[in-house]
């Protein structure tokens, strides 16, 4: 008798389970229709979030496609003390030799990364250090080059040549190039003069873009896709619990708070892998190299975009006014985007720096990104979990907010 | 209302609103006190290598006797004498199968960017130093990484001259000795003082921006205004106004604050803090444009975010302008960062007084912005 009444509570259970989720499930989905309806209310905000970002791809991908192959030379001044009198210390014997100087001038002239302005010879112009810099100054040149007194009398006797430059470092980013423009002429240099024994370089460069693609755009879109996937879903979610008034009153009906939130969570999915969808086409469209699958980039953009959705929500959820939220936005995105590799390089950031930045979403997209599209990496690396650890914390905070929040009908 | 009523009840709006303000305040001092108390980054770039070393491999033809003293040199002093590199590992090959395994992690260093380069000396490296003939260097480096693999080459020159002064091979030995020229020194903050010209600017727009974005559009009330005397044009103006006030208030607060962390200017203190004024003016103008053309706030925010993208991505930073084509570059040229960033540049590290070309794009950018706000909000239907 206990028993088949057992049996029978037992199915009551199940049934009355399977009708809750059922019920449960029915409301969320109402709630996303409704969600989705009011979205198509304000089109200029969707027009923003979904046609918008793959426009600036567009953009870029045709500033950057539009960027000549051949090379830029960089303009330089060079100057020569090497007819100067040398004093040599040991034998206090003076020297005028400059035998090297026009060899380097040629080096120079031949080198496809320089283009020289001007050549001084300093024991004529004694004042071309000052019309140098003068230039250096106004932009005019990126770099001076100046040969040494000594320049010839040193290689003659056996010791180092010297080159001295002078690179505009006021533009930290150019300052490589310049460098590298000078050594390409002292390569030229030893190479003509004969000047053995030099150490050979022979580079292979394993994961690069292959020929045929933008370099320039391969290089930076990884950057710029998770810059756009994140600011966008984030900025797109930071109003939606704060700013719907009915939410009080929708307490009073059979929907429970964690499915209001679920159904939000869910309607902003839905777009996000719509917006994820439309950025991988427009890259496609401009060339982008991927090495990996469009699976992994898929997963990979779709886990940056998620992070910025739970944390709009998370936003969302503990804000009392839009104004609020807003400002808190604000507050979360500068200091993301401040600290997210794009303007300073996280390897060169002090310690205490690198674990924020580490913790912030943005830095993990860059590598992950990097890693599909260059190396054909998996996507389930650290940087993934790193994301996923992140999203799920803000999820769980924002539900827990969200469940004890008190509201007023 | 009056004009000065207006001001006066746009200031006791933002007052009201003290949580911006305070992030508005709160912001770039947190930024900077990060940025400004610390020192010692410069623009150097530090390479993490690993080494396989073939050269205990016999070596035939031109060296018949095999020698192997120079590689440990060589290993030793990218381990401990070079400033610009780290030794993550090395490997030591006596025949192919060990060469090949060696390689094999090595490869898995790269992709896993534990390292940033591998070299390989090969079978007679020691020999052709012996004899003084071209001893030859193998690398392989992660070519995703652009900046790695454009300082490569010049930074080995650091080790490789070491080395030569080491195995006596100074002869004939040609190298560069850069002496940088308007860099900040390396006593100053040099992160905070390379990262001026790009955090400020977009510190000020942004929060500028975020300042005015939403005036207009959240402002339920203004509809009714209308009914009164008060003009849209007067409603524009006085928001302009009042929220100058605010950014002007803002950056004598960053400026102050860039002063006591370790700014490093070269020019007049005075255009510094002027270039300051002019980015946040053009931020208040970008701000009140997106508030007179969003329909709703959330659009508002989506406009602003969208803003600041395009604004951040198309500022030269990512293309340099004298790259690209003259009708791309006109873009650039409208975007107000393109002209913030050189300004500041000028002015800290070159000491050069303000570019009358970079003020007047910048104050242009301005103009239009707020004669857009004005003209879309005037034909802008709203209900009461």
């Amino acid at each position: 008798m206990r028993e088949s009444e057992n049996r029978k509570s037992n199915g009551k259970e199940g049934k009355f389970h399977i009708n809750n989720i059922r019920g449960s499930l029915f409301r969320i989905i109402r709630q996303m229709k409704k969600e989705f309806l009011l979205l198509w209310t304000d089109k200029f905000n969707m027009l923003l979030a979904i046609v918008v970002p793959p426009l600036i791809i567009f953009l870029f991908g045709f500033m950057m496609n539009a960027i000549p192959d051949e090379l830029q030379p960089i303009d330089c001044v060079v100057i020569s003390y090497d007819s100067n009198v040398y004093i040599d210390d040991s034998i206090l014997n003076g020297s005028v030799r400059d035998d090297y100087t026009l060899p380097y001038i040629n080096a120079v002239n031949k080198s496809e990364y320089l283009n020289i302005l001007h050549f001084y010879n300093a024991t004529e112009e004694i004042y071309a250090m000052e019309t140098a810099r003068l230039m250096l100054i106004s932009s005019e040149i990126k770099v001076i080059i100046a040969i040494p007194v000594a320049f010839s009398e040193f290689i003659t006797l056996g010791l180092p040549g010297l080159i001295d430059c002078v690179p505009d470092a006021s533009d930290i980013q150019s300052i490589q190039d310049t460098l590298n423009a000078v050594f390409d002429s002292i390569k030229i240099f030893v190479n003509d003069n004969n000047l053995t024994p030099q150490f050979e370089l022979t580079g292979y460069e394993e994961f690069s873009i292959p020929e045929g693609y933008n370099l320039r755009f391969n290089y930076n879109i990884t950057l710029t896709l998770s810059f756009i996937v994140f600011g966008v879903s984030m900025v797109l979610t930071i109003l939606v619990v704060v700013q719907e008034k009915p939410v009080a009153r929708l307490l009073l009906t059979p929907a429970k708070r964690s499915e209001i939130l679920l159904s939000k969570y869910f309607t902003y999915t839905l777009i996000l892998i719509f917006q994820v969808i439309l950025l991988i086409i427009s890259t496609l469209i401009c060339r982008l190299y991927l090495a990996g699958s469009v699976f992994d980039l898929f997963i990979a953009l779709f886990s940056i975009g998620f992070t910025g959705l739970s944390m709009g929500i998370f936003i969302s959820t503990q804000s009392k006014t839009k104004t609020e939220a807003n400002q808190l936005f604000f507050a979360v995105f500068i200091v993301i985007l401040l600290l997210s590799g794009i303007f300073i390089p996280i390897d060169a950031m002090p310690v205490y720096l690198q674990i924020i930045a580490y913790i912030l979403p943005l830095s993990h997209g860059d590598p992950m990104i990097r890693g599909i599209i260059t190396k054909g990496k998996s996507v389930f690396g650290f940087d993934f979990f790193a994301l996923l650890l992140l999203s799920t914390v803000l999820v769980l905070i924002s539900f827990i907010i969200f469940k004890r929040r008190k509201y007023e009908v | 209302m009056s004009l000065g009523g207006l001001i006066k009840k746009e200031f006791g709006r933002i007052r009201s609103d003290r949580r911006t303000l305070i992030l508005l305040f709160l912001i770039p001092i947190i930024l900077i006190v990060i940025f400004g108390l610390t020192t010692g980054v410069g623009p150097t770039k530090f390479f993490t290598a690993a080494i396989i070393t073939r050269d205990d491999m016999p070596t035939y033809g031109d060296f018949p006797s095999n020698s192997s003293q120079y590689d440990e040199i060589f290993i030793s002093i990218m381990d401990n004498n070079s400033t610009a590199w780290d030794l993550h590992q090395y490997f030591n090959s006596t025949n192919e199968v060990e060469y090949n395994m060696a390689y094999l992690k090595c490869y898995n260093f790269l992709k896993d960017e534990k390292v940033d380069i591998f070299i390989v000396l090969p079978e007679n490296f020691s020999e052709s130093v012996e004899k003084k003939v071209n001893p030859v260097l193998f690398y392989y480096i992660d070519g995703s990484d652009l900046s790695a693999v454009s300082a490569v080459e010049v930074a080995l020159q650091e080790p490789i001259g070491l080395f030569r002064a080491e195995a006596d091979l100074i002869a004939n030995f040609s190298i560069m000795v850069p002496y940088l020229e308007f860099d900040v020194p390396f006593w100053e903050s040099q992160l905070l003082n390379y990262a001026l010209p790009l955090i400020l600017p977009i510190i000020i727009l942004g929060t500028t921006m975020n300042l005015t974005s939403l005036s207009i559009v959240s402002e339920g009330p203004l509809p009714r205004m209308l009914i009164t005397p008060t003009t849209k044009r007067e409603i524009i103006l006085s928001k302009l106004i009042a929220n100058s006030v605010i950014m002007f208030l803002q950056s004598t607060e960053i400026f102050i604050m860039t002063s006591f962390f370790g700014l490093y200017s070269l020019g007049s203190l005075f255009y510094f803090y002027l270039a300051l004024v002019m980015i946040g003016f053009c931020g208040i103008c970008i701000g009140l444009f997106i508030s007179a053309l969003s329909p709703t706030e959330q659009s508002a925010n989506q406009m602003y975010l969208i803003m600041f993208i395009v604004i951040v991505l198309f500022s030269g930073n990512f293309l340099p302008p004298e790259l690209i084509s003259p009708a791309m570059q006109y873009i650039i040229n409208i975007l107000p960062l393109s002209h913030a960033i050189p300004l500041i540049t000028d002015i800290t590290l070159k000491g050069l007084p303000m570019s009358l070309n970079h003020i007047l794009f910048l104050n242009l950018n301005s103009l239009i912005f707020v004669v857009l706000a004005y003209i879309i909000y005037k034909f802008k239907k709203l209900e009461v």
